[in-house]
């Protein structure tokens, strides 16, 4: 066995019930190392243009990398890709937890689903073996019960389960696959990709043990992580969750607030981080929080996650579904003007229990909530939900309806995009979205280059593709190590804001091929810089691997990403912006007035394409550019 | 003269639960941003934002009454 991977890839063919295992040549993973970068070789192979992302004809890729399962900190994550039944481009989304170093320990690398089980199944994974079973009994069931059930089913407690919801059966756009019942591949729409092919779940258990080429220098690397954290800049992430950027947010005036109408949120306090760690985390009323409240991923000295606990009152939270994070916060409480944590909190448990992104879901009820201020939706259309913003109990059983299809429910399950589209009324100018995914909490007229990111994003606006615009000035000791010494005034959008947004994705894609944290690594303010991360590739897998090889990989699977798009007729034509961010300024706080200005936005896009080597009028990669990353045969595929 | 301040995330920990991150300090005239992060102990990269002026400098000479807000440059989530 190689040192870090198995060399062995699942293929699952559903139509027929046929498996068999891959074993790919060892070049192949170093050149795509992992996550979407490998997953992308396949759909870009194995499907044509056009298919229908709730078809069979549908790939769904789950991918791994070379180092998950190594013990050290934020090397457990799964990637998922398909076509996006949300977007219609390509779908992309990560997740931590257990479950995918315990698929490593299982003895794959790698997962590739084609085909619709005639039906319900799931697939279990043990030791190198794999079968897939009915799961008629599980089917309709939320995540909780279905997790329990397979563990009695199986016989182990350790067994981890990835699976959809209600929500994927029912093909809601924004349909999430879920690990632990708390970690989400939330963003595109995987779920549903996932459900329509009759796949409830894929449960895992390994003992196989993970070789690594240099455990000692591997080791020294996981002691001077977990000794440096509390120093580090991620130790407020570390106590607090990601739940702490509701306040750096707010300070900035970068925390959505009621659609995106403002970036500070008078009752930001209540959703803080702080405050969640005080109130709602399991053990809090007995100052037990940082031993019950806390949560992690195998092998990480971070522990992030939050679990939350209540056992009265009009919103009980189950610890089962874990606890929010940043996003799921900002899009269910303040984009939709609601500051009862304990609704927010259940709002997000019912997202974990149904199987639902939760920044889509916020944003798409935000809208929602805009379109009944605004007179375009009626008690009647909403079935008597007075939509107002601020309405906590609309929002909670919103995700109920949503996960479940139900009523009003239906509708928004279709997204803001296609469900102002059936709306009319003029509904769709209250959109937040591009390429019909909602945006994030992070506010590109705050900080500048997401405007570059959320329209040029091949799976729509995404927060977690570069690093945002703050963190070049106070790190240029990492920041050097990926070629960027000049960090720019506040809100600056000029040539060299367009190549650290450039090159801080390639960083970030790179981040997201060998499939780990992006609290833990990367340019700025992680635990590990770039460099640090290429010493850990080394030790794990032996390779005499450098810097350079590993933004390759991320320039590689950005361009791959591009390209599949481009296949389906997508280009720059798609790259957009909310109309209301060059037309409306934001109100109050430290944002007051900030809006778009449209001019130096296209300016800023000519340059992008130029500086990433595509087509500046279509946005899609050319030849020579595909060819110098060793991707002749995308190019072909496109028929460049 | 006296400035307001208001730390958050990890940085409320500078300060004892109670003060949920807000303190007052009294600082001779011409100090800077810099002196009120030494004053409250703070080594850790932070940004500074001063009555609604996000990211000043640490030279950044205060005036009586200037509110800040300290906070660290953590992205994402």
């Amino acid at each position: 066995m190689p040192y870090g991977y198995h060399g062995r890839i699942l293929h699952v063919d559903l139509t027929r019930g046929a498996l068999h295992i891959e074993q790919p040549e060892e070049k192949f993973y170093r050149k795509y190392m992992g996550g979407s970068a490998m997953a992308l070789t396949y759909l870009l192979r194995g499907m044509p243009a056009g298919v229908d992302p709730l078809a069979p004809e549908n790939m769904l890729a789950l991918f791994l990398s070379v180092i998950t399962g190594a013990p050290i900190s934020g090397q457990s994550r799964v990637t998922v890709a398909a076509k996006s039944p949300l977007t219609g481009c390509i779908g992309d989304s990560q997740a931590g937890g257990f479950f995918p170093a315990e698929l490593k320990f299982a003895g794959f690398d790698g997962i590739v689903v084609t085909g619709r089980a005639p039906r319900p199944v799931y697939l279990w994974l043990h030791d190198g073996h794999a079968e897939l079973r009915d799961a008629t009994h599980l089917w309709g069931r939320v995540t909780g019960e279905v997790q329990a059930m397979l563990r009695h089913e199986l016989g182990d407690d350790k067994v981890q389960v990835l699976q959809v919801g209600p929500a994927g059966e029912k093909g809601v756009r924004f349909a999430a696959l879920i690990n632990m019942c708390s970690r989400a591949n939330g963003r595109t729409g995987m779920g549903a990709v996932m459900g329509a092919k009759n796949l409830k779940a894929i449960a895992v258990r390994g003992t196989q043990k993970l070789e690594v080429a240099d455990p000692a220098a591997l080791h020294a690397l996981a002691r001077w992580g977990a000794k440096q954290l509390p120093q580090s800049d991620i130790a407020g992430l570390s106590k607090y969750g990601t739940s702490e950027v509701i306040g750096l947010n707010n300070a900035d005036g970068g925390l959505p607030t009621r659609n995106y109408a403002s970036g500070v949120f008078e009752h930001y306090e209540a959703l803080d981080g702080p405050t969640l760690y005080e109130t709602l985390l399991r053990g809090a009323a007995q100052g037990q929080q940082e031993r019950l409240g806390r949560d992690t991923c195998y092998a990480c000295a971070v522990r992030c996650k939050r679990v939350v606990e209540k056992r009265e009152g009009p919103y009980p939270l189950d610890p089962t579904y874990g606890g929010p994070e940043y996003e799921s916060l900002a899009t269910l409480g303040s984009y939709c003007g609601v500051h009862d944590l304990a609704a927010v909190c259940k709002a997000n448990e019912n997202c974990n229990k149904y199987g639902l992104d939760t920044i889509s879901c916020g944003a798409t009820i935000a809208w929602a909530m805009e379109c009944f201020e605004n007179g375009l939706l009626t008690l009647e259309d909403t079935g008597g939900l007075e939509l107002r913003f601020g309405n906590a109990e609309a929002v909670v059983r919103l995700t109920e309806m949503i996960g479940r299809r139900e009523g009003f429910g239906d509708l928004l399950a279709e997204g803001s995009a296609r469900a102002a589209q059936r709306l009319g009324r003029g509904s769709e100018r209250f959109l937040i979205t591009s390429k019909n995914q909602e945006a994030p909490a992070h506010m590109p007229q705050v900080k500048r280059t997401l405007a570059i990111i959320y329209a040029a994003n091949p799976f729509g606006a995404d927060h977690q593709s570069h690093e945002h615009d703050p963190a070049y000035a106070p790190y240029p000791e990492r920041m050097a190590q990926i070629g960027l010494h000049d960090p720019q005034p506040p809100l600056s959008l000029n040539a060299e804001m367009v190549r650290y947004a450039l090159v801080t994705q390639y960083a970030y894609s790179a981040l997201d091929s060998l499939s780990v944290c992006q609290f833990v690594y990367g340019p700025a303010w992680h635990l590990y810089s770039m460099n640090q991360l290429t010493e850990m590739v080394r030790a794990v897998t032996g390779w005499d691997v450098s810097l350079y090889e590993i933004m390759k990989v991320g320039e590689r699977r950005l361009n791959m990403l591009r390209a599949f798009n481009a296949r389906e007729g997508i280009g720059r034509e798609h790259d957009t912006l909310p109309e209301r961010f060059f037309t409306r300024p934001l109100q109050g706080g430290p944002s007051d007035g900030y809006v778009l200005d449209r001019e130096e936005w296209r300016r800023a896009m000519d340059t992008y394409y130029a500086m990433a080597g595509w087509d500046v009028q279509t946005g899609i990669p050319t030849r020579p550019t595909l060819e110098a990353l060793g991707l002749g045969w995308v190019a072909d595929l496109l028929g460049l | 003269m006296r400035v307001s301040i208001q730390l958050h995330g990890i940085l409320r920990d500078q300060l004892p639960p109670a003060a949920k991150g807000r303190t007052t300090l009294e600082l001779p005239d011409a100090a800077t941003v810099g002196d009120v992060l030494a004053k409250l102990g703070i080594e850790r990269r932070v940004l500074v934002s001063v009555n609604g002026r996000a990211h000043v400098s640490s030279e950044q000479v205060l005036q009586e009454g200037d509110q800040l807000v300290i906070y660290t440059p953590v992205g994402g989530g």
